[in-house]
């Protein structure tokens, strides 16, 4: 090695799997990557501003959230709403069906609420409504996503492609069907006069919080102790293994994507009755694609996807309120979430893999060929430490 | 304990000295010293995980040293890239071929190969040098006349000719360029001529998904001989060969070692270390233990240096008691997607009571044989008959699905050849695993994990498994472990037929005898044990019975206790060579892939 370093033809660093990191330095590496992002998106505002932005940032940032009840109220609710998608794509990713197509799934969900809405409003009493709502929503995110599992189960054709293309048929019978509804040609849906949810202690949003809460617990449960959960694991860990034990890998599929269908068509349905009380081509905002980020942050364990649907929700919400008190236009906030998202994702490489430099230490002495082993283990120290 | 005899006074081509790699926190070589000399062959034994193929793998370029120098015929080099060791003319033939399967040999040696250099400017300078060397001309028949002088450059027609010759430089480098990478065929003379020189028995026109396992090694050593290569580095070249074929394999290297060249060969087969080497290199737990002359060894020496202690190298065989026929398999057939005949009429009896040993070549059939009895694979023709103990009512096993088949009744164990990729989920820990096979049992929702608890810690204590908890990711396992795991689970579900696949494939010495302990503690319980081996000698050892396949066909079913390997190595090439290329020429290339992932 002393040749070598001499000769300067070492490769500078080279990149070495990591085994087993300890928790708290894998947990130390990601709160960084998150403190790291809001550096730089400080610095970005700070030249987007001139410097003034820099200090601002964090102190919007945080008013965006928590500065009115109505601000903590609504990031609760973005949180909930971004959870549940993220819930519905966790079986369907836990068994490597890689269904990219939640946004449809989730804007049919809703369809069938409004349906409901339009042609039994009024007609019958609002609580049976809301219950044929919670049926047909349903029936209608089960259907959007069973038919690519059931494709995928029969022909193994490519579920990702499919549950894509579903995403634009689902965008234009919205529209098809927004235009039959109004009259006017606006193509605007307003807002709904039935199937609200009911309010709790005067406030909107609750009811769907605690309904998503309620979920989260029952999904964690569902994988980790029921059959159904096993079964799904060993499906999208080996479907070889799968079959050696026996079990019908079709089955497990359809199984599972009807449980994602009913979850997608339950966030169709708190999107209509409990937060928007209309429905639009684009009332999904993307959540269906940002959903699967989440989910995957999370390890598709339900506790951890809350976790990192608060600190999204924190972090759009947050910039979207800087930009507006700083002026700083619509993609402010893309930029910012594309920040946080791209260190946090970026930093898995580091808590897998380590960088070992070149070392320089080792020009100072020769006594290197006959005591190796030292070297080895203060390397080691070294990158732990 | 480090102890190197030196050969007789050869010149040294590889020295390395000092070195280390680890991988997080597994050293997988430390402090190696090792020394190659022109002209010889070099056995590196050790057991799996040892860290030879690691040590190798740093002087082909795959790997960068963590530590140490490397030494080439005396000066030291860095090894950075493959590209680096071709340059310092050393070539590596991996265990799993690198090969594009649908390129020609010719194509798959020639592939990647640099061009000569050829610089326009060198050739410039070279050509008005030329030109302007003076040449003496005598053009008097006088003899008394001065000799005169004359350079190319001074005359005008010299003058023309040289600015032409030079004006066309870069056509010239343009036309060896095209010939270079539109017409490599061109090469195949060379590559030919180096193929005869060492008596290779190839058709390298073959594409190479047509090639069979040994013609595919071939393809890769004649190609690392084509880009120059003085030092040979095989890693487990026998492990894929009938004793024929090994037999072909080590005369070519003899050739090669008559030629000078160096060759080292990373193996763990103690019989073919004696027939082969020169010296012999031990490693164990990636460190070098001793360099012994083999004229100097003995296997039991050999294996004492590998393993650290002495161990007894003897399979017991017990006379068979209480045998009746348990599993009646009648004319399998089977043909795969890719149309090729996998299992053409195979017919056998496995009893109770006894070892059934099942022998040919890699991709022969064995695998779809097991899968069939299984029921993960449904035969186009043929009878599975399962007769229970005490003389139940027989079973047809055909076109069940596993499933199924455990519905009847039938205790079916099978310990498949992908411990990781079918017999385990390597991301789920011991206790999850186990319950692979029983999770169906008792309650109709929730999972019952204490039941496949108790059975996980018996199966580490029992078998021994080193691991740090139950909770363990069993992927984290090493090699042997999984095996006990698997097997451990396979025989708690107390078989009354045990299928094993290739079970101690890539294990070492000791766990390797653990396993066949087991087989053996089943086949006493009077259960039908069905063994799919490759190593022949521990075949001919083990098994009371060994039916050899080939090309899906049954070619001979031979008794274990009079049986020799050359007996069995001829009933596994038994088919005609046309046939043979359908059944391991593709099947084992996929079958490597799989492996790989």
């Amino acid at each position: 090695m002393k040749l070598n370093a001499k000769s300067g033809r070492e490769p500078l660093f080279h990149i070495t799997k990591r085994t087993d990191v300890p928790k708290w330095l894998a947990w130390t590496i990601r709160v960084g990557a998150v403190v790291v992002a809001l550096l730089i998106g400080a610095i970005v505002t700070g030249g987007l501003t001139g410097g003034s932005g820099f200090g601002l940032f964090f102190k919007d940032l945080f008013l965006g959230v928590f500065g009115t009840p109505r601000r903590i109220l609504n990031f609760f609710q973005n949180t909930a709403m971004m959870l549940i998608i993220a819930l519905a794509l966790a079986p369907a990713f836990k068994m490597k069906f890689w269904n990219i197509g939640a946004e449809g799934q989730v804007l049919m969900g809703g369809l069938g609420c409004v349906v409901c809405i339009q042609y039994l409003g009024g007609k019958i009493p609002e609580g049976a409504l809301i219950f044929i709502m919670f049926l047909v929503s349903m029936a209608f995110g089960v259907g959007w996503t069973v038919i690519p599992a059931i494709f995928k189960a029969q022909w193994n054709t490519n579920e990702t492609l499919f549950t894509l293309m579903m995403n634009y048929i689902a965008m234009q019978l919205v529209a098809v069907c927004i235009y039959i509804w109004v009259p006017s040609g606006s193509a605007v849906l307003g807002v709904l006069p039935y199937g609200h949810f009911p309010q709790i202690g005067g406030y909107n949003y609750i009811l769907n919080i605690i309904l998503v809460t309620v979920i989260m617990a029952v999904l964690f449960v569902y994988f980790r102790f029921s059959k159904h959960g096993y079964e799904l694991t060993v499906v999208g860990e080996s479907v070889n293994t799968a079959k050696y034990v026996g079990i019908n890998v079709k089955r497990v599929i359809i199984r599972t994507m009807i449980l994602s269908g009913v979850l997608c068509g339950f966030a169709g349905l708190l999107l209509v009755a409990g937060t928007n009380y209309t429905l639009a081509t684009d009332s999904v905002q993307g959540r269906g694609f940002t959903a699967i980020l989440v989910a995957w942050l999370g390890k598709f364990n339900p506790f951890l996807m809350g976790g990192t649907s608060l600190l999204y929700v924190f972090i759009d919400q947050g910039s979207t309120q800087t930009a507006t008190d700083l002026g700083l236009g619509g993609y402010y906030a893309d930029i910012i979430t594309g920040i946080f998202f791209f260190l946090v994702i970026a930093c898995e490489f580091f808590i897998n893999y380590k960088i070992k430099f070149r070392s320089f230490r080792k020009k100072q002495g020769d006594v290197l060929p006959e005591t190796p082993v030292e070297n080895t283990e203060k390397s080691a120290e070294e990158v732990t430490a | 304990m480090e102890k190197t005899y030196a050969a007789s006074g050869k010149p040294v081509a590889i020295r390395m000295q000092g070195v280390s790699k680890s991988f997080g926190e597994v050293v997988a070589n430390k402090d190696v010293n090792l020394t190659v000399y022109e002209g010889e062959i070099l056995s590196l034994l050790g057991e799996n995980g040892s860290g030879k193929t690691t040590l190798m793998n740093m002087l082909s370029g795959i790997y960068f040293p963590d530590e140490g120098e490397i030494f080439v015929k005396g000066k030291p080099v860095v090894i950075r890239s493959p590209r680096d060791a071709y340059h310092n003319r050393i070539g590596m033939v991996h265990q799993h071929f690198k090969l594009v399967d649908l390129f020609t040999g010719i194509d798959n040696i020639i592939l990647g190969e640099e061009m000569p250099k050829f610089s326009v400017r060198d050739n410039a300078r070279a050509m008005k040098e030329e030109a302007h060397a003076a040449r003496y001309v005598v053009d008097s028949d006088d003899s008394s006349a001065p000799v005169k002088t004359v350079r190319d450059d001074e005359t005008a027609k010299g003058k023309a000719k040289l600015a032409a010759k030079i004006a066309a430089l870069p056509l010239v480098k343009f036309f060896k360029r095209c010939k270079f990478n539109w017409l490599p065929r061109s090469r195949g003379g060379r590559v030919r001529a180096v193929a005869e020189k060492y008596g290779f028995d190839i058709n390298l026109n073959q594409k190479v998904y047509d090639m069979s396992v040994s013609e595919k090694q071939t393809v890769e050593i004649i190609k690392v001989l084509y880009r120059g290569a003085d030092i040979l580095i095989l890693d487990e070249p026998t492990a894929v060969l009938t004793p024929q074929e090994t037999e072909k394999l080590f005369d070519v290297l003899r050739a090669m070692r008559e030629d000078g060249k160096s060759i080292i060969i990373i193996t763990h087969k103690l019989n073919e270390v004696m027939e082969i080497s020169d010296r012999v290199a031990v490693l164990r737990k990636g460190e070098h233990i001793a360099t012994v002359n083999t004229a100097d060894a003995t296997i039991p020496m050999l294996t004492e240096l590998m393993v650290g202690h002495k161990t007894e190298l003897n399979i017991e065989r017990d006379a068979p008691e209480g045998v009746e026929d348990r599993l009646v398999v009648e004319g399998l057939s089977f043909t795969d997607r890719e149309g090729v005949k996998k299992m053409d009429g195979v017919s056998f009896t496995a009893r109770s009571g006894e070892i059934l040993g099942i022998a040919g070549i890699a991709g022969s059939g064995q695998r779809e044989l097991l899968e069939t009895i299984a029921g993960l694979i449904r035969p186009e023709s043929g009878a599975i008959t399962y007769l229970p103990p005490e003389g139940g009512k027989p079973e047809n096993l055909v076109r069940k699905s596993p499933e199924q088949i455990r519905e009847l009744g039938v205790r079916l164990s099978f310990v498949p050849e992908d411990r990781l990729g079918m017999g385990l989920v390597g991301n789920m820990d011991i206790i999850d695993n186990m319950m692979l096979r029983s999770y169906r049992r008792g309650n109709f929702i929730f999972l019952d994990r204490k039941n496949p608890k108790h059975l996980a810690e018996d199966i580490i204590r029992d078998l021994e498994v080193v691991t740090p908890s139950s909770h363990t990711p069993v992927r984290r396992l090493s090699g042997g472990n999984v095996q006990k795991v698997l097997v451990g689970r396979e025989i708690a579900a107390a078989p009354t037929v045990l299928m094993a696949a290739y079970p101690v494939r890539g294990l070492d010495i000791n766990s390797s005898y653990t396993i066949y302990r087991l087989l053996n503690e089943q086949k006493k319980r009077g259960v039908a044990v069905i063994y799919v081996g490759e190593d022949l000698d521990v075949l001919v050892e083990l098994c009371d019975r060994i039916m050899v396949i080939c090309a899906g066909q049954v070619t001979g079913i031979v008794d274990g206790k009079t049986a020799t390997k050359e007996e069995i190595g001829l009933l596994m090439t038994l088919i005609s060579d046309e046939h043979k290329h359908d059944a391991d020429g593709k099947h084992t290339a996929k079958e490597e892939d799989k492996d790989e992932a």
